[in-house]
């Protein structure tokens, strides 16, 4: 009698123990990035758009390229802060940092409820030559010149 | 002294009476402890596992439609290559050496085949084994792993098309039928064979140094992890596009008849197959997905 309630005391305990474990370590092992979204569904939370200038020193020295920045928003759409992942030089990271911080979003908000959420995105960025013009496009808008006319090619990544 | 319980002096008796429950408590504590820690640890941490769990090649197969690379062996040398992955002492192998000495001479006599065997044993070995056999193979080349190039099974034969893509496959001891369809291979007329037609993604198995390799067949080799992860280690060759960007960059950024492909020995196999139906599902016909293995010595910090 003694040996089988000792038996259920041990078992109990390792039962519990483990799912008290393994539920807290789900928790503590979720992405640290699980609030970023996808880039298309980013760029359609912006309501204002303020483009980067092309800068004449990056112009000067020929570079172009795609441009791909962090963003982070508080639960009321206002921008947190930016951090340029890619660029294709240090000037064009610089205006599109400048850029970034003055777009408007709408305030993220969980499907169907009404909690707002501080959520991060990707925002890319093409400086290319269109029609011999260097230009900055958003993604749509480099996606719907390649669509039409094919002619991106050069402004990509000139490390490609 | 005083008589003895159970055989035991009284003091021992006592002792034991007396260390019975702490010891009880211990046992079972050692017991929870020990079981726990081997429960959490056998669960793993979701993230730990997900970046352990890379793709292999083993984990892909060998078939029509895969791109293929053999240091050594230049497949647009020819409009075919006929590749018979052999081991001298395998009884299937030599069980099929009739068919083997037909298929090599039919390739040695159309305009265009090229044959090539490949073996893990040394070159010698396998050309004292064909000559012995009366097989007419010109180029032997020595494999040490081909599990690497999703081969798992001897005697393998397979058609290799000009640009080193799979076209038929025939694994072990082959029926009359199968020999007739390759028989008949060696007669048709040379021409681009279709690739992933059933739009599946294909394998890479590249075995020479890979920035050659992408250079020589023009591919744009995709790591699809996060900059930081390629920062620290990345191939010079490959072009560091991450998984979350895929969607939006690629079709602005490649042409739709480019050769894509996907390195996935960098990435969870999950994340391959998302990258490569996301390609398919945007347009692109040329997307493979890559184990890069063997010889990647040229992996460089950038």
């Amino acid at each position: 009698m003694a040996s089988s309630l000792r038996l259920t005391l041990v078992a109990g305990s390792i039962v519990l123990v483990s799912t008290l474990l393994l539920t807290s370590r789900a928790k503590v092992t979720l992405p640290t990035d699980a609030s970023e979204v996808s880039p298309e569904l980013f760029a359609g939370l912006a309501t204002a758009v303020v483009m980067p200038i092309y800068p004449q020193e990056s112009i000067r020295n020929g570079s172009s390229g795609v441009a791909v920045a962090l963003v982070a928003l508080d639960s009321a759409g206002r921008v947190r802060w930016v951090e340029v992942l890619e660029a294709p030089d240090a000037a064009i990271g610089n205006s599109v940092r400048s850029a970034l911080a003055q777009w408007v979003f709408q305030p993220p908000r969980v499907e169907d409820s009404n909690t707002s959420l501080e959520v991060r995105g990707r925002v890319i960025l093409y400086f290319v030559v269109d029609d011999g013009k260097r230009v900055v496009l958003t993604a749509e808008q480099a996606g719907a010149r390649r669509a039409a006319n094919g002619r991106l090619r050069r402004g990509t990544s000139p490390s490609r | 002294m005083r008589p003895t319980v159970e055989g035991l002096p009284e003091r021992v008796h006592i002792v034991r009476v007396r260390l019975a429950r702490p010891l009880a408590f211990a046992t079972d504590l050692v017991i929870i402890v020990g079981t726990i820690a081997l429960i959490v640890r056998a669960s793993g941490s979701p993230r730990t596992s997900a970046r352990v769990a890379q793709t292999t090649a083993a984990e892909l197969s060998f078939g029509p439609g895969h791109l293929l690379s053999i240091e050594g062996v230049e497949w647009h040398q020819g409009d075919r290559t006929v590749l018979l992955a052999l081991q001298t002492k395998c009884p299937a192998c030599n069980r099929s050496v009739d068919f083997y000495r037909k298929l090599f001479a039919a390739c040695a006599t159309s305009s265009g085949c090229r044959d090539c065997l490949i073996a893990t044993e040394p070159r010698d070995t396998v050309r004292e084994w064909v000559q012995a056999n009366h097989i007419t193979a010109r180029h032997i080349a020595t494999v040490a792993r081909p599990v690497d190039l999703g081969l798992h099974t001897t005697p393998t034969l397979a058609i290799i098309d000009a640009r080193g893509v799979i076209t038929d496959v025939g694994v072990g001891v082959l029926t009359r039928a199968e020999e007739e369809r390759f028989l008949a291979r060696m007669n048709r007329q040379p021409g681009v064979e279709p690739v992933n037609t059933e739009r599946q993604p294909t394998i890479i198995s590249a075995e020479e140094d890979l920035p050659a390799f992408v250079r020589r067949l023009n591919v744009h080799l995709l790591d699809l992890r996060e900059r930081d992860d390629c920062a620290v280690s990345r191939h010079s060759a490959a072009t560091c596009l991450p998984l979350r960007e895929l969607k939006v960059r690629a079709p602005i950024e490649f042409e739709r008849d480019a050769v894509l492909v996907v390195d996935c020995s960098r990435v969870t196999s999950t994340a391959c197959r998302q990258a490569t139906d996301q390609l398919f599902r945007d347009g692109f016909r040329n997307v493979f997905a890559a184990v890069v293995t063997g010889k990647t010595g040229a992996e460089e910090k950038p």
